[in-house]
């Protein structure tokens, strides 16, 4: 069974009386543990998808399937699927500037109602996998752009997701940093099965993917 | 289900562990500045009403008899009449001391100064120990001597009197004229005794005598206003029931005033005054609230970026709202606790400051005194949380309309 699907999703915004047709009938099919990128010019509708495939937008037709269940029509409960199935990577990264790095990963699994001591420990087992349990009481602020995209990444996984969503992870990054990151989601794919879903425009990313998909004038096609 | 998830949990713990990182921003800074000065404010007021309020009761009650027994039909009570109500009164259990009275209106003399005062004279049975009216004798004797007398504090200020000093009373009486005109009881007495109870009317106009010297002055001994009965502080409450009680058993030959009848218009008017100053002040507690609905949207417009992460990542809308509405409504009730410790706090300074003093003839007390009431308190408490949390949720309305995607595009 499809881990993550969409099919005939359409998307259109109306700028100035303009109509502007952002994705048509875009299909989609992710298995569990694969990687996939979705490539494309910039402004071409590709944050947009992973909007959509997050709950985050709502499309204007179509349907996206999460585990063989229907979602679109899931709106009222999209906080709850975003907390537990989903996880969320983006390019400025997001965390909380109040919080320290391991009270921005516990968030999630304080959303979901876990304590804070059982949220807190969680937190740190994370950031020791990801190498940054030195900086675990540092706020974002006192953080490297890659160390901040850590723990971003940490945050999504807390709650063992069905898929991660990212949107260009690397768009902000350094090329040292970058490949930080290519390397933490490559092992989590690779030894944890973790399923990705990664927009992006770095072809050295798309190099990791199993399977890599272009966007162009609305339509997705398999490269 | 409890008051409180985890999530809001964790932030108000988060907050109060490091209060200064969320609530000394600027705008929550003012926001709450406004909450504590206007609380403090309120806070204030009423506890020097109350101390008003009380300390003036406590005054009258101490100065005044609790029920004025005075003849129903006629001027005086006969010296047979007084000795029998006195063995009634005092086999009641309510009652502390009843005592014969008389009370006359003289003309006081000294140098040139003339005052009109009102002359009271107590049976003379007391012992020192008994005199009720002990602790507002600031300087001299408790009790008049034979031909001493204690005067209010203030008669003795505006008349330039100081203890030894002679003082000339004139009783002028209608039915005593001759074909030289009217001729008064006249006495001369020595100050012995100077009164201050803190009641202004009182301290300005009162004299005491010996029962002696107050026939002598009247040139007669057959004359006795009445019988003031003080009770025991327990049945104070009770006094307009005894007043009626004892009136009935006892016929309608006497009248029975409770001090209430002479006070109780001056007392509604104080609770008035009171309530109406505390919904005066009120107002400030609920433009300290407009202040908070923008500070609070101001709030959220810093923390934006935290919305829009909190939705992204699964918190819905209510819990938003009630995290929200928490860590402000800490921040609140936090300000009103701390509001009306500084409201006691300044009660206590304008209690202890000697630069203004109340007008005794304008506020019949001429002291400053607070009571904090536990009660008062609480409405204090009561009231300034539930405007703040109506304010609060004002805000939090637009919060709900903040879209996850409009905030990251503008981030």
């Amino acid at each position: 069974m499809n881990r993550l699907s969409v099919t005939n999703l359409c998307k259109t915004y109306v700028d100035s009386d303009q109509r502007i047709e952002v994705l048509r009938n875009v299909d989609l099919e992710v298995m569990p543990s694969e990687l996939v990128c979705i490539t494309g010019q910039s402004g071409c509708g590709k944050s947009t998808l992973l909007h959509i495939l997050g709950l985050l937008d709502s499309p204007d037709a179509g349907k996206v399937f999460l585990n063989g269940m229907e979602v679109t029509s899931l709106m009222p409960e999209a906080p709850s699927i975003r907390n537990l199935k989903i996880g969320f990577v983006f390019q400025f990264h997001y965390l909380v500037d109040d919080l320290t790095a391991r009270e921005n990963v516990a968030l999630p699994m304080l959303i979901a109602g876990s304590s804070t001591g059982r949220a807190m420990q969680k937190a740190a087992e994370l950031l020791t996998w990801f190498d940054m349990r030195h900086r675990a009481n540092h706020y974002p602020n006192q953080l490297s752009g890659g160390e901040q995209q850590r723990i971003a990444l940490a945050r999504a996984l807390i709650n063992q997701p069905e898929v991660i969503l990212a949107d260009e992870p690397t768009g902000n990054l350094d090329p040292e940093h970058s490949l930080e990151v290519y390397d933490i989601i490559g092992r989590l794919n690779r030894d944890f099965g973790q399923t990705f879903v990664v927009v992006t425009h770095d072809p050295q990313l798309a190099g990791f993917a199993d399977s890599v998909y272009a966007l162009q004038n609305g339509v997705l096609m398999l490269e | 289900m409890p008051l409180l998830n985890n999530l809001e949990r964790f932030y108000i713990g988060r907050n109060l562990r490091d209060p200064r990182k969320y609530f000394m921003g600027f705008s929550s800074l003012f926001m709450i500045a406004g909450v504590i000065i206007s609380v403090a404010v309120l806070s204030a007021g009423l506890n020097l009403f109350e101390g008003y309020q009380r300390t003036l009761q406590k005054v009258l009650l101490q100065s005044l008899s609790h029920i004025r027994v005075t003849p129903g039909n006629q001027e005086y009570l006969s010296e047979s009449e007084t000795h029998s109500l006195l063995t009634l009164f005092r086999k009641f259990p309510e009652v502390d001391s009843a005592v014969p009275v008389i009370n006359l209106n003289v003309i006081a003399h000294h140098g040139n100064e003339s005052r009109i005062c009102h002359l009271k004279t107590y049976g003379d049975d007391q012992n020192t120990s008994d005199v009720w009216y002990q602790e507002f004798i600031k300087e001299g004797d408790v009790l008049p001597t034979e031909r001493g007398i204690i005067i209010g504090y203030y008669l003795a200020k505006e008349m330039k009197l100081s203890l030894g000093d002679t003082l000339l009373l004139a009783y002028p009486q209608l039915n005593r004229i001759s074909a030289m005109g009217m001729y008064p009881g006249l006495k001369e007495f020595s100050v012995t005794g100077i009164y201050r109870s803190g009641f202004y009317e009182f301290d300005r106009s009162l004299a005491m005598v010996s029962w002696k010297m107050a026939q002598e002055l009247m040139l007669s001994s057959e004359q006795i206003s009445g019988i003031e009965v003080r009770l025991h502080p327990e049945y104070l409450d009770q006094t307009d029931r005894l007043a009626t009680e004892w009136e009935m058993n006892l016929g309608l030959w006497y009248l029975f005033i409770p001090w209430t009848y002479d006070y109780s218009g001056l007392f509604r008017l104080i609770e008035v005054e009171k309530w109406l100053v505390a919904v005066i002040f009120s107002f400030l507690v609920l433009i300290a609230g407009i202040n908070i609905i923008s500070a609070a949207q101001t709030v959220m417009l810093d923390k934006r970026n935290e919305i829009a992460i909190l939705k992204t990542i699964g918190a819905n809308r209510l819990s938003l709202r009630r995290l929200f509405f928490m860590r402000i409504g800490v921040a609140c009730t936090l300000s009103i606790v701390i509001g009306q410790v500084i409201g006691v706090a300044v009660s206590y300074i304008i209690v202890k400051q000697n630069l203004y003093r109340l007008k005794g003839e304008v506020y019949f007390i001429d002291q400053i005194t607070m009571h904090v009431s536990l009660v008062n308190q609480i409405i204090v408490f009561s009231v300034a949380v539930i405007v703040m949390l109506l304010c609060i949720l004002i805000p939090l309305k637009r919060m709900d309309k903040m879209q996850i995607l409009e905030i990251f595009r503008t981030a």
